[in-house]
């Protein structure tokens, strides 16, 4: 029987048409359809009749034939006892408390060679003493990690900073003490480094290779626009030093890499800037929006204006395909029919539980963004002991907790930056709008795109 | 045969309960981001 007079369409329903394609999806299955223009009124009008199928169709009468109406109908009721259609949400529930840490970012440097204008490190050290974290401390962080993985294999660090290269014996040692431990203690670490490039010279990038280290590059796109806000300590622009050694390492074939880029309000054009890195033969890219209460983050009123901007960066990713060029766009690479499980998608970025930072002094906050934050101190590598008072702070600030669970988008944004969420609007568990936003466009062209590349 | 819908991805997120929470997927925000968190973005490992 078909009954959704209690339905929330609002919630677990998502149309919406982008370059005369109209896509639905059914957010608590997963499941997402084509539609023609009939079945797209009709499910329009069924979310505005609050499921009353019966007035849904009368409404299409006189603007689509009566036979295509009752087809629409019928395979719409086939497609909810299929169960791809209106489908409930699931009630996940699993002890977070004792969630295993599975991921650590390692603050090995808070200092910078750089003075980027929008580092949300404050130049490298969050506004607290520079410091270089000692390879005592760093085996202690991968001590803490590995202790408190239970039976969890695959663990991942990620060197941070500040400028992680300024640190690079300690590195290398890490990285050395990681690979002796995974035998002993039957792990696997994926080693990430992010770093401006800057020091990024052939040694180092033998190193890298040899040790199968993942990097992520920053670099802003054009030229006139990386030199606006990544600059060097004189003042200078670094796109001459970096652009170099970033096509190096890329052509020396790292085991996974990105070249990273941040757009501010001062290039919502930023499409032309995928289309630099792109054309500087990188294919593997993620650009992502200026964050924090600074001049040069996205605001509310630039929305349209980025919006705009994603749907133009989605159909030159589109041409490229077309053209024969593979371009991975880290927000629109989605593994749309086998990605992560519910419980991953509940829990999101998992800051504060499964994931950790570790400051140079070895101090351990909830994510890179919470360094030196008041009240969010949770402990030293030194004793391996972590506040639990946070964890369950954050255990209750999931997407489940938080006016996100009626966000159609939710399953894929995860319940967005609790960070973002807490500089935004002083409550970690208000989401930021801006935020919210930008992801549910990119989510949307994300899908789309997936689907004219199968249709290819 | 759908004339009107197509189904492009199948349902996929109701998995029996020993399948899902086995946290081995990446964690989404240490990747290419840094300050976006998307969990859409992993990959299933027992896919």
């Amino acid at each position: 029987m078909f009954l959704l007079a209690d339905y929330d369409f609002k919630a677990n329903l998502h149309i919406f048409r982008f370059q005369k394609t109209n896509i639905v999806m059914d957010v608590n299955s997963g499941a997402i359809h084509l539609v023609d223009d009939v079945a797209y009124a009709l499910l329009e009008n069924l979310t505005a009749c609050q499921g009353d199928l019966e007035r849904a169709a009368a409404l299409c009468e006189g603007k689509f034939p009566s036979e295509q109406v009752a087809e629409a109908v019928r395979e719409i009721k086939a497609a909810y006892e299929e169960e791809s259609l209106f489908t409930k949400d699931e009630d996940i529930d699993f002890d977070w408390l004792e969630i295993p840490v599975k991921a650590l970012c390692l603050n090995i440097a808070h200092t910078c060679n750089m003075r980027c204008t929008y580092c949300f490190a404050e130049q490298g050290n969050f506004g607290l003493r520079e410091a270089l974290m000692s390879a005592a401390t760093g085996r202690q962080a991968l001590d803490f990690l590995i202790a408190r993985s239970q039976g969890i294999k695959h663990l991942e660090v990620d060197f941070f900073g500040g400028e992680p290269l300024l640190n690079l014996d300690m590195m290398k040692e890490m990285v050395r003490y990681g690979r002796e431990k995974e035998i002993s203690a039957g792990k696997k670490f994926n080693f990430t480094l992010t770093t401006n490039a800057l020091l990024l010279d052939s040694k180092v990038m033998d190193w890298v290779i040899e040790n199968d280290i993942s990097v992520i590059l920053s670099l802003d796109g054009r030229e006139e626009v990386n030199d606006r806000h990544r600059i060097l300590a004189d003042g200078q622009g670094s796109y001459g030093k970096i652009v170099p050694h970033i096509k190096e390492m890329v052509a020396r074939n790292p085991v996974s890499y990105y070249v990273r880029g941040t757009f501010t309000r001062n290039n919502l054009d930023f499409s032309n800037d995928l289309k630099h890195l792109i054309e500087l033969g990188f294919d593997a890219i993620s650009l992502e929006p200026a964050v924090g209460q600074n001049d040069l983050a996205i605001k509310q009123e630039d929305l349209p204006r980025v919006l705009e901007e994603y749907e133009r960066l989605t159909l030159l990713l589109l041409d490229y395909y077309k053209k024969g060029n593979r371009i991975q766009f880290f927000h629109y690479d989605l593994n749309l029919q086998q990605g992560p499980c519910i419980a991953k998608r509940c829990s999101g970025c998992g800051a504060g539980c499964e994931y950790l930072v570790v400051t140079p002094g070895g101090d351990i906050y909830p994510c890179h963004q919470f360094i030196g934050e008041d009240g969010f101190y949770m402990g030293n590598v030194s004793d391996g002991k972590i506040d639990r008072k946070i964890v369950d702070r954050f255990r209750h600030n999931r997407l489940k907790d938080k006016e996100c669970r009626f966000c159609w988008a939710r399953y894929f944004c995860g319940g967005g930056c609790h960070a973002a969420a807490l500089h935004a609007g002083g409550d970690m568990s208000t989401p930021d709008r801006v935020a919210c936003t930008m992801q549910q466009k990119r989510i949307e062209n994300a899908i789309y795109l997936d689907f004219m590349k199968r249709s290819k | 045969m759908s004339k009107h819908i197509v189904t492009v991805v199948k349902p996929n997120l109701k998995r029996d309960a020993k399948d899902i929470n086995c946290r081995e997927c990446a964690t989404s925000c240490q990747s290419a981001c840094k300050t976006s968190c998307t969990v859409g973005n992993q990959t299933c490992k027992h896919s």
